[in-house]
């Protein structure tokens, strides 16, 4: 076999490769802003947590490590508490002074937390912000 | 939000400076691969001056705005002063369309098609994922918001606590977000939005342009059409991550070496451009550093045939000195910032997984699987690319000869590189695979294609030897003798 005939297509030949080669772009493309149009589930709703935390927020010190406990199953809630409640430091555990509890499983079944109010409560050794919907803040008494 | 394009306006005019000291164009065509550099290599330098200013005064607003005045001036009396003395450029004629044949038209008017349907569908997805996407919102953003949110204790944003999110991953992105916020003194999502999308949009306008220059305009509109018919690279540019600009940054490299190469009195601007770019694809994402070292390994071994090492030593410190700018920023970011080593390197080493065979089956399908479906086609990519080659044919141009053997070194070593990391991989390896292979993939997918049709023959030339007719191409010797000046 001659590789230099091979290496010199004939005019057909890269007219319908040419074609095949655009039609198949053009398809894509046009897959792809069908795709967008469509309403694809996103991985989290970044403004609806925003909005959860927003009260929250207000009473959280400027900077610094607080704990956050929760049960969701999978970490990006746990993510997203961080990038909404920047620039304080969550670290996954009830062991620091101050922690929030986020008990996602309430959320659905109070929207309390979306009008920003709490209520608070005494414990023995805390006092517990609660902003509906399972979320609350816990600030231990000091030592 | 309408304060988000007054942040741009510096980035943007340090890409220009740095551009047009280190690539003087005359020709038309060699004008629009600047355009396309000047977004991505000045939000590079902007990346690299708020480092500098986190670590030498925090996120002062003040201290920016007068370093941006400063410089901005010096670089706008810079371009008046050289626009002065330039002359005036020998613009080509346009060529008759009606020559063209008719095949070359529609490639040319589909190229445009798609680049606005691909435009809409982009800017659709970013409006409705304003956020971005998970490594969005775990990584790069939430970053950017610990530096501009903490104020004098920024550093927070490498603390342990977030070990999450990567504390030693490079701040092209993250500090590009955050100096936008620093200086307008607002935080919008806007801004990340608007850098994903200059990255996506010069990524395309560069490899269209380089390969109209280097090759033919239908060459560059074919690669085009490749490039954004692979929904991947339209799909997760508006997701924020930072594959598409390490993409860019790769892209950019490879360009620059291709011109260097391509000028008959090589320029050494154009080398040490090419070692800049490369270095920001380090400060972008770790896989920069692998895709740095290989291009400088691959360079040094195939660039320079037939000459002595000592030779070859010599003619790369110019690409180095290029990156000494940038390397000195990302050690010093490793040195003093980073706030962990590497998840990966750093793991406990573990000697049954080099020697488990499984691993490198897993690995290896993964690969070929990933490879067969890339970029979401309906027909395969591989099918369509040995289209391309049928099609065509193989005709390499000498002077580019040595850009192409340094690309196809680096791009394999990139490969082994990747595919290694995996067998290494402490982390659950389907999963590591399923939710990075694509990603890593879309970082070399532009450059891939800028190698591949620096190989392959350009459509015009095919098509008039097919009937024996003179192709009524652009004169890419006349452009490469304009390069220089």
């Amino acid at each position: 076999m001659d590789l230099r005939r091979l290496n010199q297509p004939r005019a057909i030949v890269t007219n319908l490769g040419l074609a095949v080669v655009i039609s198949a772009a053009v398809y894509s493309s046009l897959r792809t802003l069908e795709l967008s149009n469509l309403s694809i589930v996103e991985s989290a709703n970044v403004p609806l947590y925003e909005k959860r935390f927003e009260g929250l927020r207000k009473l959280l010190p400027q900077h610094g490590v607080i704990g956050y406990t929760s049960d969701e199953p999978n970490p990006a809630g746990y993510y997203l508490a961080n990038y909404t409640l920047s620039p304080i430091l969550l670290k996954q555990s009830d062991g620091p002074r101050i922690f929030i509890v986020n008990r996602t499983r309430d959320a659905v079944t109070s929207n309390a937390a979306d009008a920003g109010g709490y209520t608070v409560r005494r414990t023995p050794d805390a006092t517990l912000y609660d902003f509906g919907g399972g979320l609350m803040l816990v600030e231990r008494d000091s030592q | 939000m309408l304060l988000a394009p007054v942040s741009f306006i510096f980035p943007l005019l340090a890409g220009w400076m740095v551009v047009s000291v280190l690539f003087r164009v005359q020709a038309r065509s060699s004008s629009l691969i600047l355009l396309a550099l000047i977004p991505g290599l000045g939000l590079g330098v902007f990346s690299c001056l708020i480092f500098i200013l986190l670590l030498a005064l925090g996120p002062s607003q003040s201290a920016l705005v007068v370093i941006e005045i400063t410089l901005g001036s010096a670089v706008v009396l810079y371009q008046v002063r050289r626009k002065r003395t330039l002359q005036p450029t020998q613009s080509h004629a346009p060529i008759a369309l009606n020559a063209e044949p008719r095949i070359i038209q529609i490639l040319t008017l589909c190229f445009y098609l798609v680049a606005a349907s691909s435009m809409i569908a982009f800017l659709i997805l970013l409006v409705r994922r304003s956020h971005g996407e998970w490594d969005a919102w775990s990584i790069w953003n939430l970053k950017a918001r610990y530096v501009f949110r903490g104020g004098a204790y920024w550093r927070d944003a490498f603390s342990s606590v977030l070990g999450f999110s990567h504390p030693d991953y490079p701040l092209l992105m993250p500090l590009n977000v955050a100096g936008s916020w620093i200086l307008t003194g607002k935080e919008t999502i806007a801004s990340s939005a608007a850098i994903c999308f200059l990255f996506a949009a010069s990524t395309t306008a560069l490899l269209v342009c380089s390969l109209r220059t280097l090759r033919s305009n239908a060459q560059g509109y074919l690669a085009g059409l490749l490039l954004l018919g692979s929904s991947l690279f339209i799909i997760e540019g508006p997701w924020q991550y930072a594959d598409v600009p390490a993409g860019f940054f790769y892209l950019a490299a490879a360009v620059s070496l291709a011109l260097y190469d391509a000028t008959r009195q090589s320029d050494r601007r154009l080398f040490a451009l090419a070692g800049l770019l490369a270095s920001l694809a380090a400060w972008t994402k770790n896989e920069g550093m692998l895709f740095f070292l290989a291009l400088v390994v691959s360079r040094l071994v195939l660039g320079f045939s037939g000459q002595p090492v000592r030779t070859r030593i010599q003619k790369m410190m110019q690409f180095l000195a290029g990156s000494v700018p940038v390397v000195i920023v990302y050690v010093l970011f490793k040195a003093l910032v980073a706030g962990a080593p590497n998840d990966i390197l750093s793991a406990e080493p573990r000697v049954d997984r080099i020697f488990s065979l499984s691993r490198y089956i897993q690995v290896a399908r993964a690969f070929g699987s990933e490879l067969w479906g890339f970029g979401g086609w309906s027909v395969s990519i591989l099918v369509l690319l040995v289209i391309c080659l049928a099609a065509l044919g193989v005709a390499v141009d000498p002077e580019t000869r040595p850009t192409i053997y340094t690309l196809l070194g680096t791009l394999c070593i990139v490969f082994v590189g990747l595919f290694s990391i995996f067998i290494i991989t402490p982390y659950d390896l389907a999963w590591h695979l399923d939710s990075t292979l694509h990603r890593l993939l879309l970082q070399v997918w532009p450059t891939f294609l800028f190698t591949f049709f620096l190989i392959v023959r350009p459509p015009e030339e095919t098509l008039a030897a097919a009937t024996q007719q003179n192709p009524k191409l652009p004169n890419p010797d006349q452009d490469r003798q304009q390069w220089a000046h």
